[in-house]
């Protein structure tokens, strides 16, 4: 146990916890306006703490011990019980059937009635580290700027209260041990995004806003408990880490146990050490299922389709909560959990798949809805869903090299997007709360710092060579590429005799060996499909660059460039913002500039950038599947190539369009648009056609043979088959490509008509089956003895008080006469 | 045994409510004043009992139990009816709830009750002895008497103190009642005679804990057992209530005063999921497996169905109510996994729901009494008006639609996965996928459930301010909470988080306790329904009897 990993540990949650009772207790008669000092302080703190767990880990991993068990590190503190429940489950199914690889280690245990224990017990290791490291940086940045954005509002201490909550909330979900305890901190993280966009709760779109944001979320929550309930009837236990059936939490006698496998003390963890080791994972269609209900619930937490439609709208919270909340940290909570549950996922290459293919598709949908918004925040939100895409992708791409890009984009994502939601703040509070890009423009004189540290947010976010984004996405392209590599690498592989194959390589290492790669269970036909789709997801992706870039800049000329023009609401104080609020967009700034750079070790190996060999310390991506799946990763110069020019593209592109008078800009959107479609719809051409010279020849040579009338019904069939050809054209005028994605694709009518109203509908029916039909039966069943008994009717209100009476005179009496006779 | 604890407890509300009585000519604010010291001093005592049950539960006896003869030998009959109570892991938490929610129910009252308010306050009372009775009794006559005493006094508390609809209101309510707990007291009556019979004994037994002995030695046949799960089903399901049994209950809810709904959403709707978990599971076990899967069905329905009626509601309390057919839902459904989870889950979901649910209508008592109105759309924007309402208000929505780290999360995600434990891996053969379609419906129930209540906040507290025009003309300025109120409101918000995040302080003292009574039912539901053990003299009556529904 290394006693300063157990300190910070504690403290990293506690403080912000401690600030926000503070704020909460103090805030309203005491601090008021300086409320944001102890959520400031406590966030520095915190993030202090962070990097020293950050190192420490980092020693630890390295330490002789560690390397020598080819295991991770990790390191897990236990508080107190949430609840055990004793012989709660006979067997978990897997101790029924176990795998042939993973029989020796854990189900000697799993014979036994399994425990549900859930212990408040959370966990250090570089998953967690560097999650928290991120959180707590940006959270520290954030809420400065927030002191000086939310400086004068109403409610100034319930903001950093709700924040302080936040943060807690962030920082124990990332490190938790447990399921359960992952869900409970995912539900928090949700109570105080719910809370903080329906912060200025006036506003009834602010209302609506965070009310449909849980409610959605509650849909991933839904298929996110019955991942947890299929876990726990599969696994027994809902722990990460490996426990002793006893409730000891002693560190020194788990690792007794695991070596003893004998003793059948010890209760595998999900992703425990011992579990991972041996391999010792559920495959085939119930391992897709426990999957892909835990994606659909990421998918709810991190905006990705079909559940994206409440990111949008949670705009209406204040802008640093959109920076926090909804760009940085809580969104990405979804792709952390994949992560983390990388051995669940590397044996369902199903799931795999999804997982990229949401992504991919995902990426893309945001991509292309971007491009029209004119809501700088809305720019942005739907610029994160299509970032989240490119890292759920990542995680889909399943190899060690998708996993840790996934990890890295989600890293450097957090830095410059936390930039550009900071600089539409400072934007938005300069021009009087408003961020329609219609109304405004051509800022760049009067707020430099924030133009200056925007374009910086922008390169990065485009991919543009050096800055951070560049370097997360090649990873990204890269690993997809190389996956469409991998399943044509087994294909080849099995049509090839094994003595004959790969005669240059030395025979891999025994361990790799022994685990069948989970791809063995795809047929032919399955590993070609597949290379197929992720070759088109690769493809998609970099299209995604092109439309990052495009979007980018169009959002960044339409608000800096161009004549300068400031709406009414900003008054005539239109100004930069204070050094309070620049200050962090500088930091950030340098921070998306360079973390990029930081990360990367030597470009001839890939593979092994700082980033990735600090994440392969975590136990999930530390042994088993994922690292048998591990392909030599170099720096694909092609792949880099790619993706630049994309990224260049498109921000030339939007340079073009959006620098000058943009008229090029609304030609295309007409064009986009459809519009003067209608003008193809119009049948006349076809007495036109007469004036080409060789038809014209023969129509008159026709006429001449008293053929006319044929002419005339050609001419007629003609006009019927243009007119029904021109009715989609007219309906693609209502539905353009154009209107399309102004419209964000028209998903939140979508859902409208096809969920919220037909249940509305059946609650309207089951009230009115509840008032006339249920109801209706028990009053018939009532009105019978009254027309059995026309006597008694008339006595019934009568009786029941009789009735009543004389229950209580004869309860008293007895307990009266009981206590005289035993006095007696 | 004798234990002057408990029964200085269990009376002190019924000397409250004399010396209420005796103080009447003083008025309202005398009889308040007595009727909060006292529910003050038996929650003190009430809390003393809960803080010094064993924490690892009772088995064979009773903690603080008194067992007295009471009425026997009368003319010789035989009969043995024993004033006999005592607390186990099961009884003590509705009891503290009990004790809790009365405090409750006596400060909301406080304005609100203008008229023949010495006359409420001893009702009050009174119903609070039977509701500490009825939690305590081990004998079935004693039970059977406070279960009946808790139904006069909540008659007159609506009858009397209730809205513009409250005499059919009341009477739907009593009659409703009356009728399914004279069936029960039918079956109770059956099960002492079957015992009579069965033993030789000298005396009609009826000691709750000698007649499970006894019966789990000399089962009923299975055709009786059926009869008589039926008789006790018709009073405990109704009481419940589960689905399509519930239509009395919303429209008590809108008419009763808000300490009536607070006490009758709280504890009195628990005394139909404790009759079960008393009576049923361990008296009559093949009985309650096979009822299970009907039982089940019902309360998944009641689940959605109460959850998209509460979605129509227009009036404040009726929405409440038909929230409450849909968590007791829950409960029901816990309780019938019949596997330690959803019976431990279930057991903990009524102590949360008695909170959260009392806590929301308590808040909505306290609108009503501000804007003499529950139509959720004449509200609105109360946040601004009212911010430690607001507080209160989304705390227990918060709790109620199980939100983790609150108390409504532990009981729900136990039986959740209860349930679902029982569809995947231990359901009976034949059982499996319909078991697992319940559990995905009521997993799906917590979806909606988020929905109305989160609706309902957001019409009532947020958006821009809307208040009814008559309020105002009649009042000062409406403001937020008092003192009272939140002295009202705190006790309930302690619990909500301390449930919430120590839920195994109360689960593991109810533990033994549950896991006796759910044995002999869980037992029966996963062997195959031939293999039932066939038990008693009837050798012949029972092996007849395999026109079962499996």
């Amino acid at each position: 146990m290394n006693d300063r990993i157990t300190f910070c540990l504690t403290i990293i949650p506690a403080l912000p916890l401690l600030a926000a009772v503070v704020v909460a207790v103090l805030g309203p008669k005491l601090l008021k306006a300086y409320s944001h000092v102890p959520v400031v302080l406590a966030l520095a703190g915190a993030c202090v703490a962070s990097l020293v767990l950050v190192g420490e880990v980092s020693r630890e991993q390295s330490s002789v011990a560690v390397r020598q068990a080819g295991q991770g590190f990790e390191q897990v503190v236990t508080y107190w019980t949430w609840a055990a429940v004793p012989d709660a489950l006979a067997a978990p199914t897997e101790a029924a059937a176990p795998t042939e690889s993973g029989a020796s280690a854990a189900t000697s245990a799993d014979a036994k009635p399994r425990t549900f224990r859930i212990d408040i017990s959370l966990r250090a290791d570089a998953l967690t580290a560097m999650m928290l490291g991120m959180v707590t940086f940006v959270a520290t940045l954030v809420a400065i700027f927030a002191a000086g954005y939310m400086h004068g509002d109403r409610s100034y201490w319930r903001f950093f209260a709700t924040v302080g909550l936040f943060v807690f909330s962030m920082t124990m979900l990332v490190s938790v041990s447990n399921f359960l305890l992952l869900f409970v901190f995912w539900e928090a993280v949700g109570v105080c995004s719910y809370l903080l966009i329906g912060f200025w709760y006036e506003k009834p779109e602010a209302a609506a806003a965070g009310k449909k944001a849980f409610l959605v979320n509650r849909v991933g929550d839904f298929a996110f408990t019955l991942a947890m309930f299929l876990i726990w009837c599969t696994y027994g236990t809902l722990n990460y880490h490996d426990t002793l059936a006893t409730g000891a939490t002693d560190p020194e006698a788990v690792q007794r146990a695991v070596v003893d496998p004998g003793s059948g003390e010890l209760v595998a963890g999900v992703l425990g050490q011992s579990r991972i080791a041996a391999g010792n994972y559920v495959a085939g269609g119930l391992a897709t299922a426990i999957c892909l209900l835990l994606l659909l619930g990421a998918c709810g937490k991190s905006a990705q389709f079909p559940l994206h439609v409440w990111l949008p709208d949670a705009m209406e919270g204040p802008t640093p909560v959109s920076a926090l909340i909804h760009a940085a940290t809580m969104v990405t909570a979804g792709v952390y959990m994949i992560a983390r549950c990388t051995p669940l996922f590397a044996v369902s290459p199903e799931a795999q798949l999804t997982v990229a293919c949401v992504g991919g598709f995902t990426a893309l949908l945001a991509g292309l809805i971007a491009l029209t918004q004119f809501d700088l925040k809305r720019v942005l939100a739907y610029s994160t869903i299509s970032q989240l895409g490119y890292m759920f992708l990542a995680l889909g791409a399943g190899s060690m090299l998708g996993i840790t890009g996934g990890m890295y984009h989600l890293f450097t994502h957090a830095f410059f997007k936390a930039l550009l939601f900071l600089g539409a703040g400072s934007v938005m509070h300069a021009m009087g709360g408003v961020i329609d890009m219609r109304q405004f423009g051509g800022l760049r004189r009067l707020m430099p710092w924030t133009h200056a540290t925007f374009l910086v947010g922008c390169l990065a976010l485009s991919g543009i060579f050096p800055l951070a984004g560049f370097w997360s996405k090649d990873v990204i392209l890269a690993s997809v590429h190389d996956k469409v590599h991998a399943f044509d690498h087994e294909l080849e592989h099995r049509h090839t005799p094994h003595a004959l194959h790969d005669p240059a390589h030395p025979a891999p290492e025994s361990s790799a060996e022994a685990k069948p790669s989970p791809l063995a269970s795809l047929t032919d036909g399955q590993l070609a499909a597949y290379s197929k789709i992720y070759n088109v997801l690769y493809w998609a992706s970099v299209f995604t660059a092109f439309l990052t870039a495009l979007y980018t800049f169009r959002a960044l000329c339409l608000t800096f460039y161009g004549e300068e023009r400031i709406p009414a609401q900003a008054g005539h104080h239109a100004h930069e913002s204070p050094p309070l609020m620049v200050a962090p967009l500088v930091a950030l700034a340098i921070a998306s500039a360079v973390v990029g750079v930081l990360c990367i070790g030597t470009l001839n190996n890939w593979g092994t950038n700082k980033l990735t060999t600090y994440l392969e310390g975590a136990p999930s991506l530390a042994a088993g599947a994922i690292t048998a799946t591990k392909v030599p990763a170099e720096f694909h110069l092609a792949v880099a190539g790619v993706g630049t020019v994309a990224a260049l593209a498109g921000l030339i592109l939007g340079l073009y369009l959006y620098l000058g008078d943009r008229k090029e800009a609304r030609f295309l959107q007409q064009m986009f648009d459809l519009q003067g479609v209608d003008r193809l719809t119009d049948p006349q051409w076809v007495v036109g056609l007469e004036r080409v010279w060789w038809i014209g020849l023969v129509t008159r040579f026709l006429r001449r043979n008293y053929l006319g009338w044929l002419v005339t019904a050609i001419g007629y069939v003609l006009g019927v088959l243009s007119l029904i050809l021109a009715i989609p054209l007219l309906v693609g005028q209502f539905v353009s490509p154009y209107k399309l994605s102004l419209h964000k694709f028209y998903f939140d009518e979508l859902y409208n008509a096809a969920i919220v109203w037909p249940l509305r509908l059946a609650a309207s029916v089951c009230y009115w089956i509840d008032r006339w039909i249920v109801d209706g039966l028990v009053n018939l069943v009532g009105a019978i003895p009254p027309a059995v008994g026309s006597v008694m009717r008339n006595l019934q209100m009568g009786l029941v008080q009789f009735y009543a009476l004389a229950m209580m005179l004869g309860a008293l009496i007895l307990v009266a006469a009981r206590m005289i006779w035993a006095a007696g | 045994m004798f234990s002057q604890q408990l029964l200085l407890t269990i009376f002190l509300p019924l000397m409250g409510a004399a010396a209420v009585l005796f103080v009447a000519p003083l008025g309202k604010g005398g009889a308040r004043l007595v009727a909060l010291a006292t529910t003050l001093l038996t929650l003190w005592c009430a809390a003393q009992l809960a803080l010094n049950f064993p924490a690892a539960g009772t088995t064979t006896e009773d903690f603080a139990g008194t067992d007295v003869a009471w009425i026997s030998q009368v003319a010789g009959t035989g009969i043995d009816i024993r004033w006999s109570v005592g607390l186990d892991g099961l009884g003590v938490w509705m009891f503290g709830l009990s004790a809790l929610l009365f405090v409750t129910a006596v400060l909301v009252s406080w304005e609100s009750i203008e008229e023949r308010a010495p006359l409420f306050y001893a009702m009050l009372l009174l119903l609070e002895f039977g509701c500490l009775g009825v939690f305590t009794a081990r004998d079935i006559i004693l039970f059977y008497i406070f279960f009946e005493l808790t139904l006069i006094p909540l008659f007159f508390l609506i009858g009397i103190w209730g809205s513009e609809d409250r005499r059919y209101a009341a009477s739907k309510f009593f009659l409703f009642t009356l009728a399914g707990s004279l069936l029960t007291f039918l079956g109770l009556l059956a099960i002492v005679i079957w015992d009579y019979q069965q033993n030789g004994q000298t005396a009609f037994r009826f000691s709750i804990a000698e007649l499970t002995q006894s019966l789990a030695q000399h089962p009923l046949p299975l055709n009786l057992q059926t009869l008589v799960f039926v008789a006790l089903f018709a009073g405990f399901a109704i009481k419940v209530p589960l689905f399509p049994l519930h239509t009395w209950l919303p429209l008590a809810h809108v008419q009763a005063p808000a300490a009536g709904s607070v006490i009758l959403a709280g504890i009195l709707l628990k005394i139909g999921v404790y009759g079960f978990v008393r009576f049923s599971l361990p008296m009559l076990p093949e009985a309650t497996a096979l009822a299970t899967p009907w039982i089940l069905w019902l309360s998944a329905a009641g689940i959605v169905y109460g959850a998209l009626v509460a979605l129509a509601q227009s009036d404040l309390k009726k929405l409440i109510a038909y929230s409450s057919v849909s968590h007791l839902g829950y409960c029901m459904l816990g309780l019938f996994a019949l596997n330690p989870l959803g019976v431990q889950g279930s057991i903990l979901q009524m102590v949360n729901h008695g909170i959260s649910t009392g806590g929301l209508f308590a808040v909505v008592g306290m609108i009503y009494e501000r804007y003499h109105t529950r139509q959720i759309s004449e509200l609105g924007g109360l946040a601004r008006r009212a911010p430690w309402m607001a507080f209160f208000m989304v705390l227990f929505t918060f709790s109620s639609i199980g939100v983790p780290g609150l108390n409504g999360f532990a009981g729900e995600f136990l039986i959740l996965l209860g349930m679902f434990q029982r569809a995947w891996v231990e359901s009976p053969a034949g059982w499996g996928p319909q078991f697992l379609a319940i559990a995905v419906l009521a997993v799906s129930g917590v979806v909606l459930g988020a929905w109305y209540m989160l609706w309902l906040v957001q019409r009532v507290f947020f958006g821009p301010l809307k208040e009814p025009h008559a309020a105002g003309e009649h009042h000062a300025p409406i403001g937020d909470l008092s003192f009272r109120e939140i002295a009202a409101l705190a006790p309930l918000a302690l619990f909500v988080f301390w449930i919430g995040l120590r839920p195994e302080d109360f689960l593991s003292r109810m533990r033994p306790t549950l896991e006796s009574a759910r044995q002999p039912a869980a037992a029966m539901l996963v062997q195959p329904p031939d293999a039932l053990p066939v038990a008693g003299p009837q050798v012949a009556d029972s092996s007849e009897a395999p026109a079962r529904v499996r």
